[in-house]
């Protein structure tokens, strides 16, 4: 065994001999394992759950009588966004976001039934997920069980004792970053089992998992360097334990608390319901579909008129009242896709906003690394977003074709009044297989790991960064022995 | 043919944060010898041991250890040279037997069971306490693992750094039999203490250190045994000087 692997060692020897560490270690061991069957069995419930209320959703809209299309229009749909199979390493944004929305015609719903919205602030506080166990608590055991390596061989004087047995600085700091890798390395391991668990059933998602690994092991190779070259510094035991701590308060805590809130002032984004009260008086100027005679369409019915060669709506091949659903339906969503947009662009600009102090603190590199490879970040909710616009356009517009095309103009018009008439455009239920299926699923994994490349070289700048500080600690230690 | 000596301080000058800590000092140990230097705080004991340890570099002069300069060669040196600080520094998880194993190993010399319990024997650590991690242990039998472990890697050079300092007398009579039977062995002992007595009956050399300055010699060889008080009252007026 070289010298390097014997004081690696014997640190591991220390540390278990240490109750502190120990405990500490043990603490985070069992954290670890716990937030990851957790998250296990919690993801893979909701994914289920959600699932289920998709297909069962759809089989209640298939189930629906023979109805004015218009009525399905208003009965609506229910999309779920289904937590992709790597959300069990990194939750993300899912549970501060909507699980489903109300999809109908003329209106554009929030997503709602968001997770913390249904749970007491103490659960919140006890949802501990492998993400967050990596992201802030491994660094604090890591400076708990390194803090003190090399500085406890100065304080100690086994430091003079190790020069004069030959050790050279750059073997005392691998074998110290070499326990404190092994250390990291077991930390990981619930959360590396937990991916190759997922992958039996997903093998697609093998370079995400793997990603998002690198990710991990980069951060906290980031932190290990780190530490060791503030213990190598320090004169005092206490000194670079406050040092440290003072150093993870700042990455973890305060620095990702600045970000949110620089990106928030610097790029305001009005809510949804602030977006609705600023949509409704473009929305009331551009018409009501359910009323054709309004002026909002007096063009409209100008140009259809002269499409078909007619001179009347009663005149016209299809039914006139479905044409101008169809229009009113296109208006409504113009305007309110135009707000919708600027709103995801507003707080897609605050994410980048928030990616510039992945500078400042590596914890935000490695969450923006980590959400954007499982797929559970801002753009794959913003996605599931918009393709619940999309679906919710494209099954309005259908069921208003059908209006358009399958009813009888004359009947549409007097079924309130005439009850036959209204029979009449009652059309039948096995029209409502004109739902689509609808698909929200995240990103291709392939691009995916593309998108986190970004952080990942971040990461990376995190960790040649601190292996220049302690190289620097080793030269300093060099020149002392 | 001329003996090279153990230990060689050839007009040695060590500067520490821009100051002079040690003023052209020379001396030579020969094999075998146990040499003492005395000196109040601050001047200049331990800076001597750590230049011979290579761990100071010479602003003038050479610090020779077995004929290799310390400072130009400090792996080759260290290998050879086995030192004591003030408080024996060994591992207070680690057993006694664990410290030498593992301080054995590190050296390139890992010791066997047999030859710890041998080294261990030979500075007459009491068996109980073998087994035990060392923060249980007095300074004294700390001091016994360091010493077992220069027995055990044959150094045949040995820098002691106030080594009685804090021990009973019953301890500081076993450590200078101790540092005795490693000089017939041929072990050569540099030891700085503020112990005139102690350095009087364990050393046949003894030099006085004054701000950095080597101002007296006492030779137990040209004068006899040396007397305890013409070497105290020596201490005295220099350290008041």
């Amino acid at each position: 065994m070289n010298a390097v692997l014997r004081i690696a060692a014997a640190e591991l020897r220390y540390w278990r001999r240490s109750r502190l560490v120990s405990v500490t270690f043990g603490a985070l061991l069992g954290l670890m394992l716990l937030s990851v069957l957790s998250a296990a069995a919690h993801i893979g419930e909701e994914r289920r759950t959600r699932e289920a209320d998709q297909a069962r959703t759809r089989e209640h809209f298939l189930a629906q009588p023979a109805r004015h299309p218009h009525r399905m229009v208003h009965y609506g749909h229910y999309v779920y966004r289904v937590p992709p199979p790597l959300a069990v390493l990194e939750p993300g944004v899912d549970a501060f976001t909507g699980r489903s929305i109300f999809l109908e015609g003329h209106r554009q719903n929030s997503a709602t039934f968001a997770a913390v919205q249904e749970t007491s602030l103490l659960a919140r506080f006890g949802d501990l997920s492998p993400a967050f166990l990596v992201q802030a608590v491994a660094p604090l055991v890591l400076i708990l069980m390194g803090y003190g390596s090399v500085v406890r061989e100065r304080e100690t004087g086994t430091l003079i004792q190790l020069w004069t047995h030959g050790i050279r600085p750059w073997q005392l700091l691998a074998g110290k970053a070499g326990a404190l890798l092994a250390a990291a390395l077991l930390a990981l391991a619930p959360v590396a089992a937990a991916a190759l668990w997922t992958l039996v059933g997903h093998r697609d998602e093998a370079l995400p998992a793997a990603i998002c690994l690198l990710a991990d092991l980069l951060y906290l190779g980031a932190w290990i360097c780190g530490v060791l070259a503030v213990s190598s510094r320090a004169s005092r035991r206490w000194t670079a334990l406050s040092g440290l701590l003072a150093g993870w308060l700042l990455v973890v805590v305060i620095v990702p608390r600045v970000a949110a809130d620089v990106a928030q002032a610097s790029v305001p984004v009005p809510g949804m319901t602030a977006d609705g009260l600023r949509a409704g008086a473009a929305l009331r100027a551009a018409g009501d579909g359910h009323d054709p005679r309004s002026p909002a369409f007096a063009q409209f019915t100008r140009e259809v008129l002269a499409r078909y060669g007619v001179s009347s709506v009663e005149a016209l091949p299809v039914n006139f009242r479905g044409l101008v659903m169809m229009e009113g339906e296109r208006k409504s969503a113009e305007i309110q896709q135009g707000f919708a947009a600027r709103r995801l662009a507003g707080e897609a600009a605050q994410a980048r906003v928030a990616r510039r102090f992945t500078a400042l603190s590596p914890a935000l590199a490695l969450r923006w690394a980590s959400m954007t490879s499982v797929g559970t970040d801002l753009a794959a909710y913003h996605r599931f977003l918009v393709a619940a616009e999309a679906h919710r356009y494209e099954f309005v517009q259908a069921l208003n074709r059908l209006h358009a095309e399958a009813l009888n103009y004359a009947d549409d018009a007097r079924r309130s009044a005439d009850r036959t008439a209204e029979q009449r455009t009652r059309i039948d239920a096995g029209h409502w297989a004109l739902l689509p299926e609808f698909d929200a699923a995240p990103a291709a994994p392939a691009a995916r790991a593309q998108a986190a490349t970004a952080p990942v070289l971040v990461l990376a700048g995190w960790l040649t960064a601190a292996l220049l500080l302690l190289r620097r600690a080793a030269r300093a230690l060099g020149r002392a022995a | 043919m001329t003996t090279i000596p153990a230990l060689h301080a050839e007009r040695l000058s060590v500067e520490r944060d821009g100051r002079r800590v040690l003023d052209d000092v020379s001396f030579a140990v020969a094999s075998g010898e146990v040499f003492a230097l005395l000196g109040g705080n601050g001047a200049g004991k331990s800076t001597t041991l750590l230049a011979f340890l290579g761990l100071l570099s010479p602003a003038g002069g050479e610090a020779r250890v077995l004929g290799q300069a310390a400072h130009a060669e400090p792996a080759a040196v260290r290998s050879r040279v086995a030192y004591l600080p003030e408080q024996a520094a060994v591992y207070d998880h680690l057993s006694a037997r664990e410290n030498l194993a593992y301080f054995t190993a590190l050296a390139g010399t890992p010791a066997t069971s047999a030859a710890i319990e041998a080294g261990l024997d030979a500075v007459r650590l009491v068996t109980d306490a073998r087994g035990r991690p060392a923060r249980s242990y007095s300074k004294g039998m700390r001091q016994k693992v360091a010493i077992a472990l220069a027995v055990l890697r044959r150094c045949p050079v040995l820098l002691l750094d106030e080594p009685t300092s804090g021990l009973d007398p019953l301890a500081i009579d076993e450590f200078h039999q101790l540092i005795a039977t490693l000089a017939r062995d041929g072990v050569t002992t540099l030891m700085v203490t503020h112990d005139v007595y102690g350095a009087c009956k364990v050393a046949r050399r003894i030099g006085l250190l004054r701000q950095g300055r080597l101002v007296a010699n006492f030779d137990a060889a040209a004068d006899g045994d040396i007397d305890p008080e013409t070497v105290h009252r020596a201490f005295v007026r220099e350290a008041s000087a």
